[in-house]
């Protein structure tokens, strides 16, 4: 966790907030045109295959994991693309952090197939 | 964001038409519907009766619903028509003109009179044996369809009450009256109660076509809750439809009485009740069957009717049965009314 947190301080000392806020829009955007369809998909049909429904949770939970990493890989691409020659280690801080997220995402989908489906549904 | 514009705009370039394609397919709605399997659910968790508390009931008794996609996408089309679960029809009639809004809400309609249909069905069923069970109820008439000609469309909605109509020697309140006594003129004031108990009056005019109005009604009994025991509690849920009436029925009459009417075996079934205790036809047979078989249900009803008409939901189970090469024996069982059902589980005790 120290390593983490020395590696995104040297990451704010070679690029302004600014910077990174515009590559993770950049990651944002494009990660979301990759899945919005992948979405669309998996969710219509698993409305046909209702009786499947857990099934499809985790398709769109390992969806949505898969969704969270892209986001982090293509900010990671715009801020290398964006100073070629910075010596942050610019791929393990992503990870890291794409590690952490994926990790929520896939407790949210978890409390989904556990906790919320049988409580809501019907 | 530019330096990834700048990088991946080559392919962008390349992909942006496939992409919006796809995404045509993907959300345009078509004329039609689709029916697939759904699951099952327990009444006893949907209608809660406050008698009888400490019985446990060894079994389960489930209505079985299944999944309606209204208006689905392209893809969604394909997907159907390669399963060998769905059934994928036009949609036709007023229910072309319906939007999945107004369909949902004569769904809930549905669900709500089917309801109280068989609360009064179990309770009179129960009475027989206990007279301390007792229940009250009353007729209502409430709009059930609307064609896409009726006039102030937007101002009445699914389940008003009819009130009255000035007709054309007076006040009308009898819905059987209301064609007799609207022939002089093109347009009559119509009353209707809405949800929140309020009344409101709109001119409706006959269509010019087919000189009606463009309304349908239909009479339902409604339970009086005050002067109902024991005292109950309807469950809101996504589930709408009548054909959970003959379930209800049985899962509510047998948290009323004293025996245990599922002798521990997991009862799933459908058809619509009337208020005589009659069952009555449903729609999505295959995906009811395909449904029950999923979820490993010991009995299974199903209305029977009329064994040589090639719609009777039995005749389909069977066709059901065959085209998904399941076994009915045992578990698919035939009946035309409540009494039928409740025969056949007590059958099964002796």
């Amino acid at each position: 966790m120290k390593v983490f947190l020395n590696k995104c301080r040297q990451l704010f000392k070679d690029f302004s907030w600014k910077e990174v806020l515009d590559a993770l829009l950049g990651g944002i955007v494009y990660s979301t045109l990759i899945f919005v369809p992948i979405y669309i998909i998996l969710v219509e049909t698993a409305m046909i295959f209702m009786h499947r429904l857990n099934t499809f949770v985790i398709l769109i939970t390992f969806a949505a994991m898969m969704n969270v990493y892209t986001i982090n890989k293509l900010t990671a691409k715009a801020l290398i693309l964006k100073k070629p020659d910075t010596t942050t280690d610019i791929k393990s801080i992503w990870m890291t952090h794409s590690l952490i997220w994926m990790t929520i995402v896939f407790i949210i989908g978890l409390l989904f197939i556990f906790v919320l489906i049988p409580i809501l549904w019907v | 964001m530019n330096e990834l514009t700048n990088k991946a705009w080559p392919i962008v370039r390349l992909l942006l038409i496939p992409y919006l394609c796809l995404l045509f397919l993907l959300v345009y709605p078509i004329q039609y519907y689709m029916d697939a399997p759904g699951g099952l659910a327990e009444v006893e968790n949907l209608i809660e009766i406050d008698y009888n508390q400490e019985k446990v009931a060894q079994g389960s008794i489930s209505t079985t619903y299944i999944i309606v996609v209204n208006r689905p996408s392209f893809f969604q089309f394909i997907v159907g028509y390669f399963s060998p679960y769905t059934t994928i029809a036009a949609l036709t009639g007023s229910y072309a003109d319906y939007t999945n809004e107004e369909r949902s809400q004569i769904s809930y309609w549905d669900k709500y009179t089917s309801v109280d249909a068989s609360l009064i069905v179990a309770f009179l069923a129960a009475q027989i044996d206990n007279p301390d069970i007792t229940i009250s109820y009353v007729e209502k008439v409430l709009v059930y369809s609307k064609a896409s000609y009726l006039s102030n469309y937007q101002s009445i909605a699914f389940g008003d009450e009819f009130i009255k109509v000035e007709g054309d020697n007076g006040t009308v309140t009898v819905v059987s009256e209301i064609a007799n006594n609207t022939l002089l003129s093109n347009a009559y004031d119509f009353t209707f109660k809405n949800s929140n108990n309020e009344m409101y009056t709109v001119t409706l005019t006959k269509d010019a076509t087919t000189n009606k109005f463009g309304i349908t009604f239909r009479a339902s009994y409604f339970v009086d809750k005050e002067l109902t025991f024991p005292s109950y509690r309807v469950v809101n849920s996504n589930i709408g439809g009548p054909s959970g009436g003959l379930l209800q029925t049985l899962a509510i009459y047998n948290m009323l009485v004293k025996e245990d009417i599922t002798q521990g075996l997991k009862i799933a079934g459908t058809g619509t009740i009337g208020y005589d205790g009659s069952v009555g036809y449903i729609g999505g047979v295959k995906q009811k069957i395909a449904t029950a078989y999923m979820n490993k249900v010991d009995v299974f009803f199903i209305p029977s009717l009329d064994s040589n008409y090639y719609y009777d939901n039995y005749v389909e189970a069977i066709r059901a049965c065959e085209e998904l090469g399941i076994n009915p024996d045992g578990w698919v069982i035939p009946i035309a009314t409540f009494a039928d059902a409740l025969d056949y589980l007590q059958g099964l005790g002796e």
